[in-house]
């Protein structure tokens, strides 16, 4: 048996374990004590159920959104059309947002690709690296010279959830065991989700401006250009105090790891 | 950090290979468990944990690891391995793997003797493989590429399996004997598999023990299964079953002082009852040692 033969051999199982829920029996499968068919068929349950256990342990909220009928739907849609080429199960799920995208019935009813985008986030937040926070303190001793080039890093744990919908309301009540409110549009411009000094996920709302300010800061923008953004919002006088409120917060709610 | 491994013999009266460390009775690190095992600081001597859930950037998983190993000796296990996969190894995976062992420092790193994917698609199971020449020189030429890059051995696992293959020239215990002469790495025996797979596939777990090279054997496993009659899962869900319990005490007979710790996976108990099931190894340990002593 060459080593051709060998990839052969582990092809054919797994395209029998994965098609047709282990029913055609590759032809290198001997009848034993337990027969060829009971073996085999046991390996393709543990295929599918191991790969939906991953979906219902990242999207519990999700499953409970969607119900069981609609749920087995997705896992089977999912299982079947993104086989995993993932070292961990962990990341199984990681394109289950844009195939809940583009493919009906679920497409009609974005909030729910929205959903399992944001257990994704908190799932991503989790086990994010670690690393140091910053304290207000040190950085308004900073000269005020510096200021204009000021850059901040976020926490390898912050994540902003941008929302069309009311995605975190519904997720936010279903958790809670609550009837959830019916889809509808966001009220804000999304959240940001973090995870604390205690290892505890956090999350808050996010309006317009402060939204388009973490996000100036992430893409690499100084404090500069911070304040200039805020122009759009507000008079030229207001723009410096808002802008260090909102790193004073930040630092408040440990989202920054340090600046430069 | 050392720990100040000391060999079988100097811990029991089993004979043992001298070089083989001895860790004692351990549990596997569940996430479960882990406020128990800072909460209770339970008689367990050390605990084995999934590689894979704590090869993460940070979080959780590895605030708890830290503080854990600080108090408990750890051993590495993982499931991703593929060693008997015909993709090429995966050397992103095995960093990450090698990584983990220099911040953890284990005793010991084990995987399966399996198979988990091919062409890139990953079953995310433990496949079981032919038994034949073929597999055995492919598994040993990844085995010795793999110790080369941890700078280690690797222990080796046996499978629960549920097939058997028409390509098998050979029964596994001397499959996997082979490979451990070969290629010089490990065993870690898991003795509620071999009493799984000899209930599917017929034959005798005495005779598996007899072909199982003793000096190779670093580390038991024990655990539950389901049993439905004509056949047995591994489901690690259940306590250690009375047929799994005789068939280690024979593996003690025959192997002398080995490493055993048990697997739970599902229907987590409270932990303190796995403790007690922990202590029901160590009075079979001591029968063992005791009639092999007498012997």
């Amino acid at each position: 048996m060459s080593s051709e033969s060998l990839s052969m051999l582990q092809r054919e199982f797994l395209s029998g374990i994965r098609g047709a829920g282990g029913r055609e029996l590759p032809g290198t499968i001997a009848q034993g004590r337990i027969s060829g068919q009971t073996g085999f068929g046991i390996y393709a349950h543990a295929y599918s159920a191991r790969l939906r256990e991953a979906l219902e342990n990242d999207h519990p909220v999700l499953g409970s959104y969607l119900g069981d009928e609609l749920w087995s739907k997705l896992c089977e849609g999912y299982i079947s059309n993104y086989p995993s080429k993932v070292r961990s199960l962990r990341d199984f799920g990681a394109s289950l947002p844009g195939y809940l995208e583009q493919t009906e019935p679920f497409a009609a009813h974005p909030v729910i690709a929205e959903l399992a985008g944001f257990e994704l986030r908190l799932l991503d937040s989790f086990d994010a690296a670690d690393d140091a926070r910053a304290e207000w303190e040190e950085l308004i001793g900073l000269a005020p010279e510096v200021w204009p080039d000021l850059r901040v890093e976020f926490h390898p744990s912050f994540r902003l959830h941008p929302v069309a919908w009311n995605s975190v309301e519904i997720w936010r009540a279903l958790k809670q065991g609550a009837e959830p409110p019916a889809a509808g549009a966001a009220t804000g411009a999304g959240w940001a989700l973090w995870r604390d000094e205690a290892c505890v996920t956090r999350f808050r709302s996010l309006d317009g401006r402060e939204y388009a300010a973490i996000t100036s800061l992430q893409r690499g923008g100084s404090f500069g250009d911070l304040c200039q953004l805020l122009l759009a919002w507000l008079p030229g006088d207001e723009v410096p105090a808002v802008a260090l409120g909102y790193l004073r917060s930040w630092c408040a709610e440990r989202w920054l790891s340090r600046w430069r | 950090m050392q720990y100040g491994l000391i060999t079988a013999s100097q811990h029991s009266g089993a004979r043992a290979p001298e070089s083989r460390p001895w860790l004692g009775f351990g549990l596997g690190l569940r996430t479960e468990y882990f406020e128990s095992v800072l909460a209770d600081a339970p008689a367990v001597d050390w605990f084995e944990i999934t590689s894979e859930n704590f090869m993460v950037a940070g979080g959780k998983p590895r605030h708890y690891l830290e503080r854990i190993r600080a108090r408990y000796p750890l051993v590495m296990h993982g499931v991703s391995l593929s060693i008997g996969g015909t993709d090429p190894l995966d050397f992103d995976y095995l960093r990450g793997l090698r990584q983990l062992a220099h911040d953890i420092e284990p005793a010991w790193i084990s995987d399966h003797l399996c198979w988990t994917g091919v062409d890139g698609i990953n079953s995310h199971d433990l496949l079981p493989l032919a038994y034949n020449e073929a597999a055995i020189t492919h598994v040993v030429r990844r085995v010795q590429a793999v110790q080369e890059f941890l700078g280690r051995e690797i222990l080796l696992e046996n499978l629960s399996s549920y097939v058997e293959f028409k390509q098998s020239e050979m029964p596994e215990w001397e499959f996997i004997a082979q490979i451990a002469r070969r290629s010089g790495c490990r065993i870690l025996l898991d003795v509620n598999n071999i009493q799984v797979s000899a209930r599917n596939h017929g034959f005798d777990p005495q005779e598996y023990l007899r072909g199982i090279p003793g000096d190779r054997v670093w580390q038991i496993h024990l655990a539950g299964h389901s049993d439905y009659g004509d056949y047995c899962i591994d489901t690690h869900d259940h306590e250690v079953p009375a047929d799994v319990w005789s068939l280690y005490e024979s593996s003690i007979r025959r192997f002398g002082a080995v490493s055993t710790m048990i697997e739970r996976d599902d229907h987590f108990p409270p932990f303190l009852e796995l403790v007690d099931e922990l202590s029901l190894a160590r009075l079979a340990f001591a029968r063992a040692s005791s009639t092999a002593m007498a012997a």
